[in-house]
């Protein structure tokens, strides 16, 4: 930016105040500075490539001589240290430099939520100083895969990676590392998570259904019988009509409480992409199986059996409805028994939530929504000499937090309530059968009384669970219902087994009209759908909506996502 | 006097009655807040909490005092108030004064004018914003917040007005009595202005205490957060529609409502504080600042 500068220099010192308008007009020299640090990246990545022996080839290996990598580093909200440590000097930090003589340096850390952080990078991304190793989101990542702005990792993976690692990036089937590929290339490393934890599940007061004697939901019909006496046969018994049936919020989405399991029901799948009859993508939202779904909620609200306000609470305020005994029914995310049912059975002993697999409206089982769950990643700058220390730090992350390396005493505070995985590079990349697997062991474990193949932090989970069972301690009542015999897992598990969890066909980055148009059509969505459940539209209205969907730009995010689909078989 | 008629006296009550309810729904959320901070945390989880505290505790307080980083953040926030506060009033003053003279008494005073009235019709945007200050090398340090704002310009017309309609004739006399136009600002439009100088104050002081967004983006470290960034980060809430268990287990630990409220209220307290005393200068000041003469 500067030759623009100080062509323009003498006016801007006349006048100051054009000063900014004279910055926004550097944006131009952008260009050349990027050209720039290309022409470096490639003689870096040449020379890198000459000085391969001065990088260990095992996945463990220590550099003879140190190296630094700048990173940008996102500190959630509930990040807690031990004493002196901080963000930037901590055992995490330490071993990286004592393990692989690698220093990592924080360029800059938000503390926050993720927008916050987005925010920032986005700022940083424009102003092109970007940090050696980048936090990014997929949006974030495109643009600079498409600026040329960061190195191929694809090969440095392949190379150095340890066996482990590896592992944990493919687990869900290789979504995650095709949605970091481009034109063949990965640009980044994904932060992995798991699709499988976030499909729907039914949840049901227990301890109302048994008292109204009602069968166990195995079909539609069944939880429709449900809905209808949790709101007219005073489940709880206070002699006041104040129950409902089934929770909503004004979101309509989510995991506490979502409606992508009621839609699921009618092999609906809203708000994802699906493969269609011809093959090719469709939008889960605008298909006709929506619409009965739809007209089945309208009726129930009608009826009374959906709190008539649903349209202004928010997940919060429905939890408080569900954790004081006003709710029924929900379909959520297998943790809401660690968030917000625990609350509600500390002041109510006798409240019992049982998880349900999501029923089906005919004699097809149901299958359910996954979502994508890779949402950030991992990426090197163009320019940086040694790309490879992303991996290393990779392996030895993975390999301390899940894998052979993990130890509970080394890697927790003395008081054990704060973990260190959290300065970590790589703090949230899990595997994606993680906590199914946790509740594959529990099981075992519990039925043999025998914890010892449990890690320590699952073995936690197995003391308070029995103490939970055994002695009738409550606090282990949520991680019970969630890891337990019969439990969030249990339903999990037997999606998997059954080939029920259907995924998000589409994990690219955001398209060019998805970035215009998603949150305009996300919005038409919602007021249409809440309209038709509050029965101030018909649901026949449902149509309009399809069309209204594919004239705003739904085809022609259609028509990409199949082109990004044709790209990336 | 005159008798108020019966529809006057139906008026009044109404006009009470209204601003009675107005007043009451400005004070109900922080009476709210303050509640729920001296409340229990289960009480406050499961929304039993309105206008009184229910199983009383200052546990949260003392939760807060013994928290580093929210006491750093506040002396952050009380330096930045305190320089930038001086900053903002020095230079203000500075400016109004040249610029509230005609341009018989000074020649370049439309150009000035101009130059300073253009920042507010036209701003860079937010990158070459972060760019300018990125290139001056104050990112992460004290300054970054107090020198980017440093003329506020929208005061400087409202001081500038203000000179204006002072009678000319007092700064006449001074002149006769040898003072120059430093002593003639000094000693005679800085004591005069008072109101108007104290509503500026107000609008600065606040501006600096609630200003979050600079300090997201130029800090490089949560460590130099000023008070109303940290708490936009401990307070704004996280989608919850995916949320893996580690997220949801810290989640738990932080959605802890009393403390945020016992935050947001000590937050709160200082400008509280401040507010009544320089209120009553606040309307006097900006209606004399415009209707004088």
């Amino acid at each position: 930016m500067n030759p623009n500068l100080r062509k323009y220099g003498k006016l801007a010192s006349a006048a100051t105040a054009f000063a900014l308008v004279l910055t926004a007009c550097a944006g131009g020299g952008n260009d050349a500075n990027n050209a720039n640090a290309n022409g470096n990246g490639k003689s870096g990545a040449s020379a890198g490539a000459s000085e391969d022996s001065s990088i260990p080839l095992d996945p463990f290996g220590k550099y003879p001589e140190p190296v630094t990598i700048s990173y940008s580093k996102y500190q959630g909200q509930e990040v807690k240290f031990e004493g002196s440590d901080t963000i930037d000097d901590n055992p995490i930090i330490r071993e990286y430099k004592d393990k692989l003589n690698i220093n990592v340096k924080n360029a800059w850390v938000v503390k926050g939520t993720g927008d916050q952080y987005d925010q920032k990078m986005n700022v940083v991304i424009a102003s092109n100083e970007l940090p050696d190793l980048m936090y990014v989101n997929a949006q974030q990542l495109k643009q600079l895969v498409e600026a040329d702005l960061v190195q191929d990792l694809g090969p440095l993976l392949e190379k150095y990676g340890s066996p482990f690692a590896k592992d944990v990036m493919t687990q869900d089937g290789g979504n995650a590392l095709k949605s970091a590929t481009f034109d063949g290339k990965l640009y980044a490393i994904p932060q992995t998570g798991s699709n499988i934890d976030s499909t729907p599940i039914l949840w049901i007061r227990e301890d109302w259904r048994k008292k109204l004697g009602l069968p166990e939901p195995k079909t539609a019909e069944d939880f429709f019988k449900l809905s209808e006496a949790f709101t007219k046969q005073d489940p709880d018994g206070n002699g006041k009509n104040d129950t409902f049936g089934l929770g909503l919020s004004k979101d309509l989405w989510g995991g506490m409480p979502g409606l992508e399991g009621f839609f699921n029901m009618y092999h609906a799948f809203p708000s994802i992409w699906v493969k269609g009859a011809d093959g090719k993508l469709v939008y889960g939202s605008v298909q006709p199986e929506v619409k009965p779904a739809l007209a089945k909620l309208s009726e129930l609200y009608k009826d009374g059996q959906i709190d008539p306000e649903f349209a202004s609470k928010d997940g919060g305020k429905v939890a408080e409805a569900a954790t004081s005994g006003k709710l029924g029914m929900y379909f959520g995310a297998m943790w809401t028994p660690l968030w917000p049912l625990q609350d509600g059975k500390k002041q109510n002993p006798d409240m019992e939530w049982q998880a349900y697999a999501v029923p089906s409206a005919d004699a097809e089982p149901a299958k359910v929504s996954a979502a994508f769950p890779v949402g950030h990643y991992f990426a090197v700058r163009k320019g940086y000499d040694h790309p490879e220390v992303a991996i290393k730090l990779l392996n030895l992350d993975m390999e301390r937090q899940w894998g052979s390396l993990y130890d509970p005493v080394k890697y927790w505070s003395k008081d054990r309530t704060i973990e260190y995985r959290k300065y970590a590079v790589y703090p949230e990349a899990e595997p994606s059968r993680r906590n199914l697997n946790t509740h594959i062991a529990m099981v075992e474990a519990l039925a043999s009384k025998d914890p010892s193949k449990l890690n320590t932090e699952d073995k936690d989970r197995y003391d308070q669970i029995t103490a939970y069972l055994e002695k009738g301690d409550l606090t282990g009542w949520a991680n019970e219902r969630v890891f337990g015999n019969t439990s969030s897992f249990t339903v999990i598990e037997n999606y998997v087994k059954n080939n029920l969890v259907n995924d998000n066909a589409f994990y690219g980055a955001p398209t060019e009209a998805m970035g215009e148009k998603s949150a305009a059509l996300g919005k038409m969505q919602l007021e249409s759908f809440t309209k038709i459940i509050m029965g101030a539209a018909s649901p026949d209205t449902f149509d309009k909506y399809v069309t209204d969907w594919s004239k705003l730009g739904g085809s022609e995010i259609t028509e990409q996502v199949n082109a990004w689909k044709a790209s990336n078989p | 006097m005159y008798a108020y008629t019966a529809g006057r006296r139906a008026f009044e009550y109404a006009n009470y009655a209204f601003l009675t309810l107005l007043s009451l729904a400005c004070i109900f959320p922080l009476v709210h807040v303050l509640a729920i901070s001296f409340s229990s945390s289960s009480a406050a989880t499961a929304g039993l909490v309105t206008f009184w505290p229910v199983g009383f505790t200052t546990k949260s307080y003392q939760y807060i005092l013994d928290d580093p980083s929210f006491i750093r953040s506040f002396g952050i926030t009380l330096e930045r108030v305190a320089l930038g506060t001086a900053i903002n009033m020095v230079l203000t003053v500075l400016i109004a004064y040249p610029l509230s003279k005609e341009a018989r008494q000074f020649k370049f005073r439309t150009v000035y004018a101009w130059y300073f009235v253009f920042t507010i019709l036209l701003s860079g945007g937010l990158i070459p914003w972060y760019m300018t200050i990125k290139s001056t090398g104050i990112m992460d340090s004290i300054w970054a917040l107090v020198l980017p704002g440093a003329v506020p310009v929208f005061n400087v017309i409202l001081l500038l007005n203000f000179f204006r309609g002072l009678p000319k004739e007092l700064e006449e006399s001074a002149f006769i009595d040898g003072s120059g136009y430093w002593g003639a600002l000094w000693r005679i439009y800085v004591p005069l202005s008072m109101p108007s100088l104290a509503t500026i104050l107000l609008f600065t002081i606040v501006g600096h205490w609630n200003a979050w967004f600079d300090g997201l983006i130029l800090m490089n470290s949560p460590a130099n957060y000023p008070l109303s960034t940290y708490l936009q980060t401990i307070l704004t809430k996280i989608n919850m529609s995916s949320l893996s268990t580690d997220q949801m287990k810290a989640l738990a630990a932080v959605s802890d409502r009393t403390a945020k409220a016992a935050q947001i209220f000590l937050g709160a307290l200082p400008i509280l504080i401040v507010y009544p005393f320089l209120q009553r200068f606040f309307v006097k000041g900006i209606v004399m600042g415009s209707v004088k003469e």
